[in-house]
């Protein structure tokens, strides 16, 4: 009787009809388990009867069946219970059917799920009764006991909901197997799908949620929710999701997203794991080097980033060089990268928005998180301030290199700092079912020396506020205050007389309003107004003690005002093609109270060419600059797995940094456009194919940009740009393209899990004039600093078990270029080198190899902490990759060096705990 | 205000000392070598006309590789200086390269000043015009001991300057440094070789060898400005800094200071040659490029590149001297380093040992060595440099030498 004892098995029901011959049997229990009854039925009928122990065992029956069919015995007997039964051919199949009955609506459903295990038992008799024999697939019913439906079509609907928190689960994916029919979830995480009677499979799938394959075997219209379960076996494992919708189906090109729980198995230097890091080695985005701060996205230079943290701007998001970046990982949730289309709501730079979220949260519980690694301490704590109602995060994050260079023997190590930490907190409040309020507070700081004498420092500190409203089911909206600041300065302490203290420090302050609205099943809305005001200090000097002869000196105060209107349209025509339609309109101001020179006519802007200067008086408009910039792309689905999109896309940029450097530093001044400083433009041209494989398995992307550029400032050789009030004099500008292909391969499920991705992309600049001060390689086109053709990242992670994986990564990069002498001169008794037209050479390939060991620690679920080690090796290999290189003139005799950052295997062990 | 600023941009030096501990240990500055790659011969021109009376001078070179030693020179070139458009005076060749004025003159105030240059090849440049700053005047010179960016003790030579000019003045100094050097294993006598033998006989040198004087000129670019200071005075502005261990502060030390008060555009000039010649920042490197001067081909202005810019100058200089107890009373000068060591007369094959090195006038005598042990010879001796000064520098006193 083994086979009656089954522990789990398969529920089905079908309605197919079938008569039974009328046989009639008796039976006789008498104070035996329902178990033991059901057990002599199986024994004294042709019938097997399957079932769950667990049902039966504590039922207790006491009576007699005379003369009856199966169909009323077994009513008779399981009268008394929830259990429900069906007769199948010579098989009957009990079913603890009748407790879902008495929760359904008027039409009830009728559904169970029992996930087979791998019993030989259950799999025969599933596919005897199976018309399309697939194993794993579990069976949803919905059916009326009443056998009378004669519709052939039948209507599917209900929620996605996440299991675990119960939040609805939008933009999910429904497909109906073995056709091109599928539907996706609302905002509400609503479906509705017409299917035929009879069987269905259906595959629900959403990013970061496991996939759900149902069969639905449908005689009448009925609801049935999908309870999705967190894709937490692929925490781990999926590094990277291009979306946190399914990569096929989002309308905008050139979206990538980062989940900061899914990266901490990738091996990164000194073990910070690190959102903007792990960026760069997605197709597309990239940084100059190991020692260059910002993120050259699209052949777009590092200012034309816009990063914002929880809606407010952050100017440096690095830490130390670029070798860190500021944004907590253990605060931070996920970080949406556009790279192509920008959302209409976005702008002000013309390369790229990196959207960084902070967490909410928990209101439930105490809940935190400590890393401790080679460089850093990083203490997160979630908290909830009234229960349910409110909550707090709170991330605090700082260097010890302070103290072991303190501690450190040799004196000229002794004077050195090279410090930073960053702090966040975030306050989310549920004022009511419709209204949610969270405040982000947030300050970083570096402070390092190159010199003894000078000491460098930088911070950046934010605060926003954003109050998100729902005014009904379909209208959604956002007020969003931002303030947020970016300050560096340098002291100077060498001798006494020349000693100062500089300083730059720029704040902007935003005021947004939006509306998103859901005008139909077609159209969702988004409109709304945002204003920003920038003031700057471009910088000021002040003597630094007594001593000092140093004469106080301020560059004149800048302002500007920076306003947008804009309005988008996502516009799904049908359930192939969908368009996004947007428009920004965005006007700049700048402001008194300034001087603004004004220079002879078609000569170049320098003090020779000086002919007069304006005054203006406070807030009195200098210069307005305006203009249209169209968000536009379309996306067409093939089917769930393939799909096409084209994107064009316009941006204006109004705040520019000057930097007469190869790489971006964090002591790069800001400056908005003035008189003479037009704003910077882009349009990009985008295209790619989206494919997926074996359900959402493997990931395929090849996408084609071409970008033309206006604008682009550069700035003359060995200008003067700090503590210049005529920066105008040093600046050039001209224009630009950028074009490059993509190509992503992910693999998101298995042992082996991660992603190839590689880029070939150009840059190319032009700055040429009438005026040979203001060309350089005589007005041709050359290629940027960060040009960077050819970059592949191979980033792997392989679970050797639960606990244990290995991971690593396979970077390679096309040297950058350099401007290298070709020759030199005697100036002076001095000798010097001529250089090369610009970036005429390139400094070698960059190739490095990051491995790395995490170790889980056990899953005991009373356990009073969830420990993490990473053992990592960050470039493995030693290999010596070049950054920069440089040529000095020292003791009248010209040497070149080569500088390069990393130049040995960097070990590192991390701990890292959860609580 | 500019000069102010000249310590952000040269404290970025040497990177590498001091930035935090791990990145100092994993990063790495090497030297690289420089190859000639894509070579292009480009004229290189040199004049600073100044108001002092004198032939003035105009070099012109041409770049050179950098498997070569020093530049080629231009020469048979045609130069002449324009007044106010006219040609004014001819420049004569005098040495390769150096081409000086057929007569002396001064640069006079209020009059645009032009080079114009045509080469043996046919080739002509010409200048943009330049007239005549203000004038300036070295008013002291003092010395303090101090430090550098990088924390070495050393002493600082501080000038004050006054000048005639409201808004401030731009200012390039050079100096001609001239130190008394001692040698400090002198003595009275020497070896003189003997014919026909290995040994030698010991005599009376022939010529000064103990105290010389070496003028060295600067080579390094030192600027500074006034501008937007109303008195348009320079203070304590240090013209030179010498590190404690550098031997030629060890005795006496005299600076001749020339103050050249440049117009801006030479100005400009100058500090973006500085900014391109000064090591960088480990992170962020300066865009090196093409520095445009003030003298454009003829022929094709917008494809040639010449280097070199053409300026008119005020001068003042004024002479300084200092002692190394002047600033150290209890340290003790540097010294140079000297070893003592006695080769033996003959090698191994019998040929003479010490009488190569005596010959060639690397060794001087130090004394009798009066226990040799068994690969030495009877005669101690030092280095040339420790025992003749002449070998660093020369043994007549200048005329301007005072004690």
């Amino acid at each position: 009787m083994q086979k009656f004892t089954i522990y789990c098995f398969l529920y089905f029901i079908s309605l197919l009809a079938y008569c039974q011959e009328d046989i009639q049997y008796t039976f006789s229990f008498n104070n035996i388990s329902l178990k033991e009854a059901l057990l002599e039925i199986d024994s004294k009928t042709p019938y097997k009867l399957f079932f769950i122990d667990a049902w039966v065992e504590d039922e207790v029956i006491s009576t007699t069946v005379t003369n009856l069919g199966i169909d009323a015995i077994l009513q008779e007997l399981l009268k008394e219970t929830s259990l429900n039964f069906k007769i199948l051919d010579d098989r009957i199949i009990l079913t603890l059917g009748s407790i879902l009955i008495t929760d359904l609506p008027e039409k009830y459903f009728f559904t169970d799920s029992i996930q087979p295990q791998e019993n030989s038992e259950t799999q025969v008799f599933y596919t005897q009764i199976s018309t399309d024999p697939q194993d794993d697939i579990e069976t949803v019913v919905i059916s009326k006991q009443k056998e009378t439906n004669t519709e052939s079509t039948y209507s599917l609907s209900g929620k996605a909901l996440n299991a675990k928190t119960g939040e609805a689960i939008s933009s999910l994916t429904i497909k109906v197997n073995g056709t091109n029919r599928f539907t996706t979830t609302d905002m509400e995480g609503n479906y509705s799908i017409e299917l035929k009677n009879g069987e269905h499979v259906l595959t629900a799938q959403a990013m970061g949620m496991q996939t759900s394959v149902i069969r639905f075997i449908i005689y009448d219209d009925g609801q049935y929710d999908f309870m999705l379960n967190e894709n937490v076996e692929a925490l781990s494992d999926v590094f990277i999701n291009t979306s946190a919708q399914a990569n096929i189906r989002q309308t905008l090109a050139g979206v990538s997203r980062i989940e900061v729980e899914q990266i901490k198995t990738i091996p990164l230097v000194l073990g910070e794991r690190d959102i903007l890091k792990v960026a760069t080695t997605l197709p597309g985005i990239s940084s100059a080097g190991e020692g260059a701060i910002g993120f050259n996205v699209r052949g777009g230079k590092a200012d034309q980033n816009l990063f914002l943290l929880d809606g407010a701007s952050i100017y440096n998001p690095t830490h130390f060089f670029g070798i860190f970046s500021a944004i907590n990982p253990f605060t931070s949730d996920a970080a949406q990268i556009y790279k192509g289309s920008l959302p209409a709501k976005f702008g002000g730079r013309l390369a790229s928005v990196f959207d960084i979220s902070t967490k909410e949260a928990s209101k439930e519980e105490l809940k935190g998180e400590v890393s401790i690694g080679p460089v850093t301490g990083n203490v997160m704590i979630e908290t909830p301030v009234v229960k349910d109602k409110s909550s707090l995060i709170v991330g605090v994050r700082a260097t010890y290199s302070d103290w072991i260079l303190k501690n450190l023997d040799n004196p000229n190590l002794k004077d050195s700092k090279a410090s930073f930490y960053d702090v966040i907190a975030k306050y989310h409040h549920n004022i009511n079912e419709n209204n949610n309020l969270s405040i982000t507070a947030y300050h970083s700081k570096d402070v390092f020396n190159i010199t003894v004498d000078s000491v460098y420092s930088y911070s950046n500190t934010m605060a926003s506020v954003n109050w998100d409203r729902k005014i009904n089911s379909n209208t959604r909206s956002n007020l969003k205050l931002a303030h947020s600041r970016y300050e560096f300065g340098i002291e100077f302490e060498g001798t006494a007389y020349n000693n100062f203290d500089f300083g730059f420090d720029l704040q902007e302050t935003e005021i947004g309003y939006g509306i998103n609205y859901l005008l139909n099943k077609k159209h969702r809305l988004e409109f709304g107004v945002s204003s920003k005001l920038y003031t700057i200090n471009p910088g000021q000097i002040e003597p630094l003690g007594d001593e000092s002869t140093v004469i106080p000196f301020e560059v004149n105060q800048e302002r500007g005002l920076e306003s947008a209107l804009y309005v988008s349209d996502k516009w799904t025509l049908n359930e192939n093609l969908s368009i996004s339609a947007g428009l920004r309109f965005s006007m700049f101001n700048f402001l008194g109270e300034t001087q603004q020179r004004v220079y002879g006519p078609n000569s170049p802007l320098t003090e020779g060419n000086v002919i007069g200067v304006d005054q203006f008086g406070k807030n009195e408009i200098v210069e307005t600059y305006a203009g249209p910039e169209v968000r536009l792309s379309a996306r067409y689905l093939f089917d769930p797995t393939f799909s096409i999109r084209a994107a064009y896309n316009s941006t204006l940029q109004y705040i520019h940094t000057l930097s007469n450097n190869t790489t971006a530093s964090p002591i790069d001044t800001w400056k908005l456009s003035d008189r003479f400083i037009e704003p910077q433009r882009s349009e990009q041209f985008s295209l790619g194919v989206f494919k997926n494989l074996d359900g959402t398995k493997y990931e395929l992307s090849l996408e084609g940009y071409y970008k033309n550029l206006d604008n682009t400032l550069d700035y003359k050789v060995g200008g003067q740009l700090i503590l210049n009030q005529f920066v105008e004099t040093e600046v050039l500008q001209g224009d630009g393209k950028a074009y490059g292909v993509e190509f992503l391969l992910k693999k998101n499920d298995g042992d082996l899990t991660g992603y190839l991705g590689y880029s070939f992309s150009r840059i190319l600049y032009r700055l040429d004039s009438a005026f040979s001060e203001e060309r350089v390689n005589r007005g041709e086109f050359f290629p940027a600093n960060f040009d960077i053709p050819h970059e592949l990242s191979l980033i792997l992670n392989y679970k050797l078990t639960k606990r244990y994986s290995l991971s690593g990564n396979f970077i390679y990069q096309s040297g950058r270029p350099v401007t290298f002498p070709v020759g030199q001169f005697q100036e002076g008794g001095n000798t010097f080198v001529v250089f090369s037209d610009r970036n005429q050479f390139r400094i070698p390939n960059y190739f490095r190899v990051d491995l790395g060991i995490n170790i889980e620690g056990n899953h005991k679920i009373k356990k009073f902490a969830h420990s993490f080690w990473n053992i990592s090796v960050y470039n493995v290999l030693g290999r010596n990759n070049p950054f920069s290189t440089f040529f000095v003139t020292e003791n009248g005799e010209v040497k070149a060096f080569q500088s390069s950052i990393f130049t040995v295997p960097v070990p590192t062990v991390t701990y890292n705990f959860r609580f | 205000m500019i000069s102010t600023l000249t310590p952000i941009n040269s404290s970025c030096i040497k990177a590498l000392s001091c930035f935090g501990i791990f990145l100092m240990l994993l990063s790495c500055v090497e030297e690289i070598e420089l190859n000639t790659k894509n070579f292009e011969s480009l004229i290189v021109i040199e004049a600073n006309m100044t108001n002092e009376v004198k032939q003035q001078e105009v070099n012109i070179s041409r770049t050179f590789r950098f498997e070569e030693e020093g530049p080629s020179k231009e020469t048979n070139a045609t130069v002449v200086l324009l007044a106010d458009g006219s040609p004014f005076v001819n420049f004569v060749e005098i040495e390769p390269g150096r081409y000086v004025s057929s007569q002396v003159f001064a640069v006079q105030n209020n009059i645009e000043y032009t080079l114009n240059v045509q080469t043996q090849d046919g080739r002509n440049y010409t200048s943009s015009s330049s007239q005549l700053p203000e004038t300036g005047q070295i008013q002291d010179i003092a010395v303090q001991a101090s430090e550098d960016s990088f924390g070495n003790p050393g002493v600082s030579i501080l000038t004050n300057t006054t000048s005639n000019a409201g808004n401030g003045n731009y200012y390039k100094f050079e100096y001609e440094e001239t130190y008394k050097i001692i040698a400090p294993y002198w003595r009275s006598d020497d070896l003189f070789p003997i014919v026909d033998s290995c040994d030698f006989t010991i005599d009376l040198r022939e010529k000064e060898e103990r105290v010389c004087y070496n003028t060295v000129k600067s080579v390094d670019i030192i600027l500074a400005n006034t501008i937007g200071q109303p008195e348009g005075q320079l203070t304590d502005f240090e013209a030179r800094f010498i590190e404690a261990n550098n031997t030629i502060i060890a005795h006496r030390y005299s600076i001749l200071l020339k103050q050249f008060v440049i117009p801006e555009e030479a100005y400009r000039y100058f500090e973006k040659r500085r900014e391109l010649s000064i090591q960088d920042n480990l992170f962020s490197q300066a865009q090196p490029g093409f520095l445009e001067g003030n003298i454009t081909s003829v022929e094709s202005p917008n494809d040639e590149q010449v280097i070199g810019i053409f300026y008119v100058s005020t001068v003042n200089e004024k002479r300084f001297f200092f002692n190394w107890t002047d600033v150290y009373l209890d340290q003790e000068p540097p010294e140079i380093p000297c070893g003592v060591f006695a080769p033996a007369l003959t090698k191994m094959d019998g040929n003479c040992l010490l009488k190569e090195s005596v010959t060639a006038n690397t060794v001087r005598y130090w004394g009798e060595n009066l226990d040799p042990t068994m690969n030495e010879g009877p005669y101690d001796v030092v280095t040339r440099v420790c025992g003749d000064c002449t070998a660093s520098g020369s043994n007549i006193v200048p005329d301007f030498w005072e004690e």
